[in-house]
């Protein structure tokens, strides 16, 4: 006997052809990419026109010397370290909060950012008394790795502290979050103290944040990490979906519920750490991208994973632009412009998710 | 085929909650857990749907479910919570989609697509598709939640065995009506091959759906089999510690619960 007879109550208005739609939604964002990344390309110092850039860019005939220098030396890895930035701290922010079950989760406000610069800074004032083999070993990668490190600490801290039973308290998440982030902070002031001249002119960069100071050899520092967050997110799409409903119901739907927490705050804290490595902290991107998306699509995280990537990536870049004009020829560190932003866009979300949460 | 719990021990900190408590519900029947609050009746449960950690040993299927893949068990079995909050603002039908995205899938894409909206409708939520879930009622929300288990388990028998469908107090919060149609649905689910296990309070509900039942008291099984035999005077008198009398009602000779005590007072009022 059949239980379900279906088809009984479907009428053709209730069936959407929403695979299309997504698809031509994703295709908006990569595009919107790709055009803003062309954009920044011919913003700058330099002042290489569009077809000079064009052409320098694709190997053109007629492509100077300088041009390409400026083009592919200069300005195509702060733009590529934008794109992976952007797209690092959005994914993991829409991460962080289908793991904490909390849409105000983001890796600045928990403290997960500060961790990871509090190790970019052990890494800076006291990488150069670290065994020679070492230094020699980890080169470019001993800041990024020093980051990853303590943004990884900080997050299994925080993990620990607000779950107890296996029950995640977001409150207890939230409040440890700050205290966490006050602790690593004071810790980070005194390394400050301690730093050199030129130690603290790199110091001064992480409060801020910026893509100014990217080079290839940064770049290529952080992308295995942040790549390795980007390709992994998307295949948690079901398990966050599920952990929406509560930790318990998601086991009761077949998910691996511990094994997936691990895997995301591995991810997470690997990418921010490297994006923290290299940019310094830039805030809001994690917590404003997701939830942008969440009101054009929804909160499927079957979607908004791999579009949190690209309109994060688009986000960024475009703070860039904004930081590199607003007070041009100087530059204004990007964190300010996120945070410009992204604060009175937090309060909003804090207004607005009081009737359609209930936490 | 059935579930069989043997010997289960809870204990929260130093406490013990259950102590070894056996359990069996056969498929193709309701059976229905009640007790007194705090008796044990959702950790026994919750023990059995592997929630909380216990000692002893539950087979769903003759298979042992500490040892299954979660995958095949949710394939098995689905689980009704007492209350679920959500923490983003999902709408009616993205909950009870999750519903497909549980355990290995059965459905066709067809099937899939008209589920949800099957589920919906039986649980009298027609139309309810596109409002935000955090939006409803208690009442809606819990029916909201059966849709979704109903959907991942929509095939009451798979491949010859059957499916289960674990209830904790699914019609806490329902108006008469939907309670109901709430336990008339887990009815059908059984009649149709598949195994219901639900914590109930109400026993007037209870003696009206269940197949068997089983008592819990203080954390030990004060009595277990056919509702006639469970549901007496002096089972529930002594379980609940007030006294209850069994009536009949009239037109159909279902049986009925009055406390005593409010019928005194009742009476003494005239």
């Amino acid at each position: 006997m059949a239980f379900f007879c279906t088809s009984e109550t479907v009428t053709a208005g209730q069936r959407t052809s929403g695979d299309r739609r997504r698809l031509a939604r994703m295709m908006t964002f990569v595009l919107s990419a790709v055009l803003v990344l062309l954009i920044l390309l011919s913003l700058g110092w330099g002042a290489a026109s569009d077809t000079q850039v064009l052409r320098a860019l694709f190997g053109l005939e007629g492509a100077t010397l300088r041009d390409t220098t400026i083009v592919w030396d200069i300005r195509m890895p702060r733009v590529l370290t934008g794109v992976f930035v952007g797209a690092a701290l959005a994914v993991s922010g829409a991460v962080m909060q289908g793991l904490f079950r909390n849409p105000l989760a983001d890796p600045g406000l928990i403290g997960v950012s500060a961790g990871a610069a509090f190790g970019a800074v052990v890494a800076i004032v006291l990488g150069g008394a670290a065994p020679l083999w070492i230094q020699a070993s980890l080169g470019y990668y001993m800041v990024p790795l020093a980051a990853f490190f303590g943004g990884w600490v900080t997050t299994m801290l925080l993990y620990a502290v607000a779950t107890n039973g296996g029950r995640t308290s977001v409150a207890t998440m939230l409040l440890a979050g700050i205290a966490l982030g006050a602790l690593t902070g004071a810790l980070t002031g005194i390394l400050t103290y301690y730093a050199t001249d030129e130690e603290l002119r790199d110091l001064t960069f992480w409060g801020l944040g910026s893509v100014a100071a990217a080079t290839w050899s940064k770049f290529w520092s952080s992308v295995p990490l942040i790549a390795l967050c980007l390709i992994v997110a998307p295949f948690m799409a079901r398990s966050l979906n599920a952990l929406a409903l509560g930790e318990a119901a998601a086991a009761h739907m077949g998910i691996h519920v511990q094994k997936m927490k691990n895997i995301a705050i591995l991810t997470v804290a690997g990418s921010v750490g490297a994006a923290v490595a290299v940019t310094g902290g830039i805030g809001f991107v994690g917590i404003v991208v997701p939830h942008l998306l969440r009101l054009i699509q929804g909160p499927d995280h079957h979607g908004l994973l791999v579009n949190c990537a690209l309109l994060g990536a688009i986000m960024l870049l475009l703070a860039d632009a904004v930081s590199r004009t607003v007070i041009a020829p100087a530059e204004m560190p990007i964190g300010i412009i996120t945070a410009i932003i992204g604060g009175p866009f937090f309060l909003w979300i804090l207004l607005r998710n009081r009737s359609l949460v209930d936490l | 085929m059935a579930v069989v719990a043997q010997n289960i021990r809870v204990s929260f900190g130093r406490r013990e909650i259950l102590h070894a408590v056996s359990f069996a519900a056969n498929a193709g029947e309701v059976t229905a857990i009640v007790g007194p609050n705090g008796s044990g009746k959702t950790t026994l449960l919750k023990a059995i749907t592997g929630e909380v950690p216990f000692s002893g040993s539950v087979t769903v299927n003759a298979q042992d479910a500490q040892t299954m893949r979660p995958e095949a068990l949710a394939t098995m079995r689905a689980v009704l919570p007492q209350a679920t909050t959500l923490a983003f603002p999902f709408t009616v039908l993205e909950v009870v989609r999750l519903g497909l995205t549980a355990g290995v899938s059965t459905a066709t894409p067809e099937e899939a697509r008209d589920l949800p909206h099957t589920a919906l409708a039986r649980v009298g939520l027609a139309g309810f598709e596109g409002r935000y879930y955090a939006e409803l009622s208690g009442g809606e929300k819990q029916r909201v939640q059966l849709a979704r288990v109903l959907v991942q388990i929509w095939q009451p028998v798979l491949d010859g065995e059957p499916r289960w469908l674990f209830l904790d107090e699914p019609v806490s919060s329902l108006d008469i009506a939907h309670q109901l149609r709430v336990m008339g649905l887990a009815a059908d689910y059984a009649k149709a091959g598949g195994g219901v296990v639900a914590v109930m309070h109400d026993l007037n509900l209870t003696a009206m759906f269940a197949d068997r039942v089983t008592l819990i008291e203080a954390g030990h099984v004060g009595a277990s089999g056919a509702p006639a035999d469970v549901l007496t005077d002096t089972h529930l008198s002594r379980a609940y510690g007030c006294a209850l009398s069994m009536n009949t009602a009239p037109p159909a000779g279902a049986p009925y619960f009055l406390p005593q005590m409010a019928r005194l007072t009742h009476q003494a009022a005239e």
